[in-house]
């Protein structure tokens, strides 16, 4: 890997979050020691791969980061110093969570070169908070933002939920003004998702709680679409939101397949061949790396259909959509045969632009964009198919 | 001689013991040992044990040495247990002298046991009517007595009782059988007569009629021939039934066995044919033989229309082994390439079509079931219908006839009026009334067969909660207001949704079908509008409205293999839906009306 971008897992918080499937435990300080030690082993183990390799963007995720303390961050800065070359990082983002975000750790932060925070918001409505079971109300987020500003971060990102249980289009509006209000230059909005093994999907289960209407909740995506592009951000991916030049670096090269290195429990990684995950489990991820045994929990390499379908729904997730070309060339299929057939399925004009030379989804086809990434694959098939029959 | 053997069947309700009596006569007579015994030896399909029901019958001989320490032959021809398959267990009775008559002692006789008991009365059988089951705690002998004594004008003290499971009342049933089951008509000297009351096949031997030989005698190098189809075979071996095949030297009048001749067609071998010798032929054939025809049609289409060959192939051998399967190619507009196929009931079409599932591991589309129709064309011709979609336009039509039952229900009284009712809204012709006891009544209508494909068994079960049996036996043909009702999808007629119905019940009908292809058919990423029509006329309307959310949009941390992965899923669960015009159709849209609520 020439180029490459780093994540971090810091898997402890102080409480889990009712819809959270993230891998995370309860913090216990002496597993967070251990954590921090078996994190230095991981990053030596690359060295010798990755030592070589620029690094251009860093982000650490969680679980809670800014729960890592100020003596550990720096450790951990110290050796990623001394096994790979940060001279070139142009992003270094830190995750942080209202609840428990410590002003001393965040100028820490800043001190290190953290020159991005993003912070875990999910709403500026006290009771849809509750109803997620987050730890913090919206007073400690205005109070977070007030010491980001003063610290003077160069970029401040938030994430926001909506189609929570309860939360109605009047609610949603006002959130997406208090996080303009907040003077960040970045959003990410996520549809709240019912994951397997989370409270949510439990209570889900046994109806004691009613999801969104599907219908209430594209309200609330086209709404964001029409109202922050609007307060220019631009709508550049799926679920994120930008100021001009403020996109987030990190988060495309997962989906412009760059490569990327995961260090920490259950965390990512690709390197252009194969992909592959450390276990889910922070105890096991400390026990192998003491005993100097590899983190890794499986790998894949991916054949030439894996990378078909990455590639498909990858770029369909990016405001500039799929290159007709690149993909022709790529996967040796005639891909405007392919967007003809779709037409003939799918008779409306509401989901996609197609402009000869790249085919891109828009705020409508993103939100049904599992289904035509499927009525693509199967069309794909097909004209693939025709084309043996004719030779 | 043949004064020794023995013929007989046992006739019950499902689940009133039938089997497991049987198993027991097995033990007793040590035809197998109780090492071997899986439990319900006779039902060797899978399926068959699963539902508790027999569907092809095995025939097995038993020796038994009676106190009077004669040695006896008992041949033990197991009969269908299904509304479906009256004439072949007409048949079965045919091949024997006596019917032991089994009805649970909780339960008492219903109405599976009353038309059964008269196919045997019909047959000039001797009739053992047995109580089972009369140590459960629920038992009511003396009502079970009464009934019985009441369908069949026996005495109280012809009537043994029984527990098959625990072996009581066993010794009873065999001195039963020899006292009062006469043995066979000796007839050995008279030209070759066997009626074949089953078949089988087997891939090396070809298909193996079940015979009883009736007159004279049959060894191998004999030629045969078959009265109803005219066949003639050179007879390889003949024997007698034990758990397997015991081929034998000959068989003789009053004998039960096989006889295996190469025949490659099933078509040539019917139930109910008489088997004769082709150089000394009988002159006449035995009485009783039928053609049988299908009675309830449906369609069979592969999802994957690539599997089209290997369900002809499926199909093929499934016949095989059940000359009652008729089926033909057929092309639907919707559906591509499948097969009409036509079976003998409702019960026989789940069984074809489970089993070629699960055996042939074929994903099926299977549409609607019904009846066969006749069309008095104009200018006089009658036209078949067995398919909804052959309909000739209303106008060429003069009238239509469907075909009817005579149906039999019996059930408690406490459910009387609402048996009357439904028998009166599926447009049942009330007959009679006919109290088994204070309180079981036994309830006679003739109804239209194709009111009794949709639901009546479960509308049964539950206007009776779960009490009521039934039977029927078809009668005839009569006029009936039916027109054909269309499915439109965004515009398009499906033909493979088509249904005739009778003009009273159209709109209904097609209103509750629609909103429950509603139900059924996910949103699609336009609109669907889905139309109910009689003719050019449009009777109902209902739309699914266009998708609004698939996405699973986080690949936070780079996690894209899950992503990858979860995608996969969804194409695959696409595989089962079947691509009609633009609209995805899941599989289970085409049988809907089976779960409609009307």
């Amino acid at each position: 890997m020439k180029k490459f971008s780093l994540y971090i897992h810091f898997p402890f918080c102080i409480h889990k979050c009712h819809y959270c499937d993230f891998y995370s435990v309860i913090l216990d300080p002496s597993a967070v020691d251990s954590w921090v030690a078996a994190l230095l082993t991981e990053i030596d183990l690359y060295k010798a791969r990755f030592g070589d390799s620029q690094i251009e963007t860093i982000y650490i995720g969680g679980g809670s980061p800014n729960l890592i303390g100020s003596k550990k961050i720096r450790s951990i800065f110290a050796s990623l110093n001394t096994s790979f070359r940060l001279k070139n990082v142009m992003e270094l983002t830190v995750e942080i969570n209202p609840g428990g975000a410590k002003p001393d750790f965040l100028n820490q932060l800043k001190d290190i070169g953290v020159n991005r925070v993003s912070v875990g918001v999910q709403s500026f409505n006290n009771s849809e908070l509750t109803t997620l079971g987050r730890i913090h109300q919206v007073e400690e987020v205005f109070a977070i933002f007030r010491v980001l500003k003063k610290i003077g971060f160069d970029h401040l990102s938030l994430d926001l939920i909506f189609g929570i249980p309860g939360q109605r289009l009047g609610s949603w509006e006002r959130s997406l003004q208090q996080a303009v209000e907040m003077g960040v230059d970045h959003l990410s909005l996520y549809n709240l998702i019912y994951e397997e093994e989370t409270p949510f999907y439990e209570l889900k289960g046994k109806k004691k709680i009613t999801p969104a209407d599907s219908e209430l909740e594209w309200r609330m995506y086209e709404l964001a679409h029409q109202w922050l592009e609007s307060r220019g951000f631009q709508h550049y991916e799926i679920s994120n939101w930008a100021k001009p030049g403020c996109e987030s670096v990190h988060n495309s090269s997962y989906w412009k397949e760059s490569y990327y290195l995961g260090l920490g429990p259950a965390a990512h990684s690709y390197d252009g061949i194969s992909r592959w995950w450390n276990m889910r489990s922070v105890d096991a991820y400390i026990k192998h790396l003491s005993e100097g045994k590899s983190p890794v929990e499986d790998r894949e390499e991916l054949n030439e259909y894996d990378r078909e379908i990455e590639f498909l729904f990858l770029s369909l997730r990016t405001h500039s959509g799929l290159s007709i070309g690149k993909f022709e060339n790529l996967f040796l299929i005639d891909f405007k045969r392919v967007i003809q057939k779709l037409a003939q399925r799918i008779d409306s004009d509401e989901y996609w632009i197609f402009d000869g030379d790249s085919f891109k989804l828009t705020s409508a086809g993103w939100f049904v964009c599992d289904s035509i990434t499927n009525q693509i694959l199967e069309i794909t098939e097909e004209v693939r198919n025709d084309h043996k029959k004719m030779f | 001689m043949e004064l020794n053997v023995r013929n007989f069947s046992i006739i019950a309700h499902i689940d009133h013991g039938k089997s497991t009596l049987a198993d027991r006569m097995l033990e007793f007579t040590g035809t197998i040992s109780q090492r071997d015994m899986k439990s319900q030896v006779l039902d060797d399909m899978d399926l068959e044990r699963e539902r508790g029901i027999t569907i092809k019958s095995h025939p097995i001989q038993m020796n038994y040495q009676h106190s009077d320490k004669k040695k006896y032959v008992l041949n033990l021809i197991d009969t269908p247990g299904h509304v479906d398959f009256s004439y072949e267990v007409s048949r079965s009775l045919a091949a024997c002298e006596g019917a032991l008559l089994l009805v649970d002692a909780s339960q008492g006789v219903e109405a599976q046991t009353v038309s059964n008991a008269y196919l045997a009365i019909d047959n000039d059988l001797v009739i053992i009517p047995i109580i089972n089951k009369i140590d459960l705690s629920g038992a009511d002998i003396d009502s079970a007595k009464h009934q019985l004594m009441d369908l069949i004008g026996c005495e109280e003290d012809e009537i043994i009782l029984t527990s098959a499971k625990s072996g009581k009342g066993l010794q009873d049933v065999f001195d039963a059988i020899i006292s009062r089951v006469p043995h066979p008509n000796y007839q050995p000297d008279e030209p070759f007569r066997a009626l074949i009351f089953d078949s089988m096949f087997d891939s090396f031997r070809g298909v193996i009629p079940y015979v009883r030989v009736m007159d004279g005698r049959i060894k191998a190098g004999e030629h045969i021939r078959f009265f109803a189809s005219n066949a003639s075979y050179e007879v390889a071996e003949v024997g007698c039934f034990k758990m397997g095949r015991i081929k034998t030297s000959s068989l003789v009048s009053g004998d039960v066995g096989y006889i295996i001749g190469g025949i490659k067609d099933i078509s040539r071998v019917k139930v109910g044919d008489t088997i004769t010798n082709k150089i000394k032929p009988a002159k006449e054939p035995l009485p009783g033989y039928r053609e049988i025809k299908p009675m309830v049609f449906s369609g069979m289409y592969p999802v994957d229309s690539e599997d089209f060959t290997d369900l002809r192939s499926s199909l093929e051998k499934m016949a095989l082994n059940d000359s009652s399967l008729v089926f033909e190619a057929e092309t639907s507009n919707a559906l591509g390439f499948g097969f009409r196929c036509g079976y003998l009931g409702l019960l026989h079409m789940e069984v074809i079509q489970e089993r070629l599932e699960r055996e042939f591991d074929l994903d099926l589309i299977t549409t609607m079931p019904n009846v066969r129709y006749q069309a008095i064309m104009k200018n006089g011709d009658m036209i078949e219908i067995h398919n909804p979609s052959d309909m000739p336009p209303a106008g060429d039509i003069e009238v239509v006839k469907e075909p009817y039952v005579k149906a039999e229900v019996i059930v408690q009284t406490d459910f009387l009026g609402n048996v009357l009712k439904l028998c009166q809204d599926k447009r049942g012709i009330y007959k009679t009334t006919h109290y088994l006891d204070t309180e079981k009544v036994q309830i006679i209508y003739e109804l239209p067969l194709g009111e009794i494909v949709f639901d009546f068994y479960d509308k049964l079960k539950s206007v009776s909660r779960g009490y009521a049996s039934f039977d029927y036996e078809p009668i005839d043909f009569r006029p009936g207001d039916l027109v054909k009702l269309d499915i439109l999808i965004n515009g398009e007629p499906v033909d493979a949704l088509s249904w005739i119905v009778h003009r009273d019940k159209a709109f209904y009908h097609g209103c509750e079908f629609g909103s429950k292809l509603k139900e059924l058919i996910p949103r699609q990423l336009f609109e669907v509008i889905i139309q109910a029509a009689i003719g050019s006329k449009i009777i109902a309307r209902t739309t699914v409205k266009a998708l609004r959310k698939n996405v699973t949009a986080k690949c936070y941390g780079g996690d894209i293999t899950r992503k990858r992965k979860l995608l996969e899923k969804q194409k695959k669960g696409k595989k089962r839906m079947k691509q009609v015009g633009r609209v995805e159709i899941p599989q289970e849209a085409f049988l809907a009306v089976l779960k409609m609520e009307h």
